[in-house]
């Protein structure tokens, strides 16, 4: 029988919804994340350029923003590169042996995602604090921990821990052991192992794990707030510099150095996705 | 160098993956390690290349003891089952990895490092994919970089562990043919795991069957298909029958009839014949009932449900080698009938020509031409868990035992 030229379009896929449900899911969607996420973000540039460009920069070129830039930064160049070393090394112990304690590793190293900011904070307090056993030996030695940059460093390590653990764990997991037994045979040493074989096939899932370790670090509010005893200037990292400006009415500035940390998070996403995009790219050409 | 397995026993936590295996592994040889899957023989494999370490017994090389060596120092070359190629380097830095990593006084310079990678390639042919990456070959190709990067470093010992495991029928096939050719041109002492016996058989020099966590028989493929050493070994290698028989006075007795005199002790025995030693006759001794019929290649093979009860009257003219009650069977309704109960229900097998099958249905008669016997199982089976758990234990088929009625 001849194709009727006016038969009805082909029946939907089996699996597919209606194109009426799927047209509204994506709307919805849509509408969310404009709500929520984009709408904001528009906002806080549009703020922070109210005034034009030259105020912009007069708001972040004033020497207490400086200061809390460099702090940021300080602080992020300490944690990231502690939350590697902590990462490769629990994400390498649960996936590669078997031990006793094992499942209370994997619990707490996702503790600090479950415990609220503040409390991490208060920890830190609780045990470098006047009152804490540990206080007095330290004010006698002259070592500042509170209310300085050590104990920023401390909160923010606390805080981002899992990061960099949580991406490789279940990449390690899934890879097995095959090929770092692969390389024992074929002579190679435990560090030429984890330097040719291991960290080369964890490599896209530690980057991964970085660039949210180092957006999380920068621009942890709660458990540093707690620590840094806000000292304009001295102690104050960019989101408490945001804070205190903000409380100031002094909207300008405290949009300015907000855009700055927006833009962190934009350039993290940027980079995620160019990682991704990347890693697609190598599979697509594997697959040919 | 020969390898030496002495006494060795590995447990993981309770469970022994190997119990008690020895065995000589002689220069240049290839030797299959064969078995269901559990049966130990990739752990064997694993502690002869140092991947595991054995928790009793010794294994030499040459006459070196292995436990003083590391996976490193052993210098063996092995083939993972899914090959474990490094997935982030090309083909030719895989095989170079071996001599990349060697100590800097041994390594040889770089170029050579390459040009020795490359006359690998060549040599198990795969020359022109240097720059691919492991996911751009196949599977067939990637056993042979895998192979490749196993030569690298000029190992004393080749361990395969499942080598075809991951291929596809007509590459299996194939690259059979060109590992034995391989074999016989460099004549690596080659050992491989698989659960394949047709590669096991075509393939090896000997074979190793491995039954849990022990070594059953240890023979060349001839030796090993014509005289198994074990129900295991014969039930295991080709297609067979069993059968619980008994002898009595010399005479083999099968569901109530004699098939012939045996050079046995009397007692109750279990007969094992291939389907192929099965043999169609109008005065076969057997007596039976065809319930199934399917074509296996030129032959049909058929399932054929003993009937102990029919009259037998085989005559004396019967060949030599096929056992026949010449003698005059007693009256068979008067005789106990130890052990014969269970044939009648487990159908066995035979293999008839195409044209002469009998269909389905059909009462035949039928003698075994080459029947083996073997000791009738006594025991359930040695369970290899080595504290048992109630239940573990292998049961005879049929009605539950007592133990259960009573729980009930």
């Amino acid at each position: 029988m001849p194709a009727n030229p006016t038969a009805p379009q082909a029946p939907p896929p089996p699996t597919g919804e209606p194109p009426l449900v799927r047209a509204g899911l994506i709307a919805v969607a849509m509408a969310f994340l404009a709500a929520f996420l984009l709408m904001p973000l528009v906002s806080v540039f549009a703020e922070a350029f109210a005034r034009g460009p030259a105020a912009f920069l007069a708001a972040i070129a004033e020497p207490d923003a400086l200061a809390a830039i460099r702090l940021t930064l300080t602080v992020a160049a300490i944690a990231v590169p502690l939350n590697i070393v902590f990462g490769l090394a629990a994400a390498w112990a649960v996936t590669k042996f078997e031990f006793r304690g094992k499942a209370l590793l994997v619990t707490l190293i996702d503790l600090p995602f479950s415990v609220s900011p503040v409390i991490s904070g208060l920890i830190y307090v609780l045990l470098f604090g006047a009152g804490s056993a540990l206080g007095p030996w330290l004010q006698g030695h002259g070592l500042q921990v509170l209310f300085a940059l050590p104990g920023i460093v401390l909160a923010t390590v606390f805080v981002t821990l899992p990061f960099v653990a949580r991406e490789l764990i279940p990449l390690m997991e899934a890879q097995g052991t095959a090929e770092e037994e692969a390389a024992l045979t074929l002579g190679a040493g435990g560090w030429a192992t984890f330097r040719r074989v291991t960290l080369p096939n964890v490599r896209f899932a530690l980057l991964y794990g970085v660039l949210l370790c180092n957006a999380r670090a920068m621009g942890e509010f709660g458990a540093v707030s707690v620590v840094s005893g806000h000292i304009r200037g001295v102690t104050n990292t960019m989101p408490l510099h945001v804070e205190i400006l903000y409380n100031e009415y002094n909207f300008l500035a405290a949009f300015a150095v907000a855009t700055l940390l927006a833009l962190l998070a934009l350039v993290t996403l940027a980079a995620k996705t160019a990682l991704e995009w990347q890693r697609s790219q190598r599979r697509r050409a594997a697959g040919a | 160098m020969d390898v030496r397995i002495d006494h060795v026993r590995k447990e993981f936590g309770r469970f022994a993956a190997l119990d008690d295996t020895s065995l000589t592994i002689h220069d240049g040889e290839l030797v299959a390690l064969l078995g269901p899957s559990g049966s130990g023989k990739t752990t064997l494999l694993r502690v002869l290349a140092g991947l595991e370490r054995p928790s009793a017994g010794r294994i030499l090389f040459g006459d070196q003891d292995a436990a003083s060596l590391s996976v490193q120092e052993r210098n063996i070359g092995f083939v993972f089952q899914h090959y474990a190629l490094f997935k982030h380097m090309t083909v030719l830095d895989n095989v170079a990895f071996g001599l990349s990593v060697c100590p800097a006084r041994r390594r040889p310079p770089r170029a050579e490092i390459a040009a020795r990678a490359r006359r690998l390639l060549a040599l198990v042919q795969i020359d022109g994919l240097d720059r691919r990456y492991p996911d751009q070959l196949s599977g067939g190709q990637r056993q042979r970089v895998a192979l490749a990067r196993a030569l690298a470093t000029d190992p004393r010992v080749l361990l395969l562990d499942e080598p075809f495991g991951a291929l596809d029928a007509r590459v299996r096939k194939d690259l059979r043919h060109w590992l034995r050719g391989f074999h016989d041109r460099t004549g690596h002492t080659t050992v491989f795991v698989t659960h394949d016996q047709d590669e096991a058989l075509e393939l090896a020099d000997r074979v190793v069957v491995m039954n849990a966590g022990r070594v059953e028989q240890v023979a060349d493929p001839d030796t090993l298909y014509d005289r198994p050493a074990s129900p295991f070994v014969f039930a295991f290698i080709g297609d067979s029958s069993s059968l619980p028989a008994t002898v009595r006075a010399g005479r083999l007795w099968v569901a109530g009839r004699a098939l012939g005199p045996v050079p046995a002790a009397d007692g109750p025995v279990r007969l094992f014949f291939r389907p192929h030693h099965a043999r169609l006759a109008d005065t076969g001794a057997l007596v039976g009932r065809v319930v199934a019929s399917r074509r296996q290649g030129d032959r049909r093979r058929l399932d054929v449900a003993l009937r102990p009860d029919a009259p037998s009257d085989a005559p004396s003219d019967a060949p030599p080698d096929a056992p026949s009650d010449a003698a005059g069977p007693p009256h068979s309704a008067d005789l106990p009938r130890p052990g014969d109960a269970p044939a009648a229900s487990t159908p066995v097998e035979i293999d008839v020509a195409t044209d002469a099958a009998p269909p389905v249905g059909a009462s035949i008669r039928f003698d075994i031409t080459r029947p083996s016997l073997f000791p009738a199982p006594a025991a359930p089976r040695r369970p290899i868990v080595v504290a048992p758990r109630p239940g573990t234990a292998l049961a005879p088929p049929g009605p539950k035992p007592d133990r259960a009625h009573a729980a009930g």
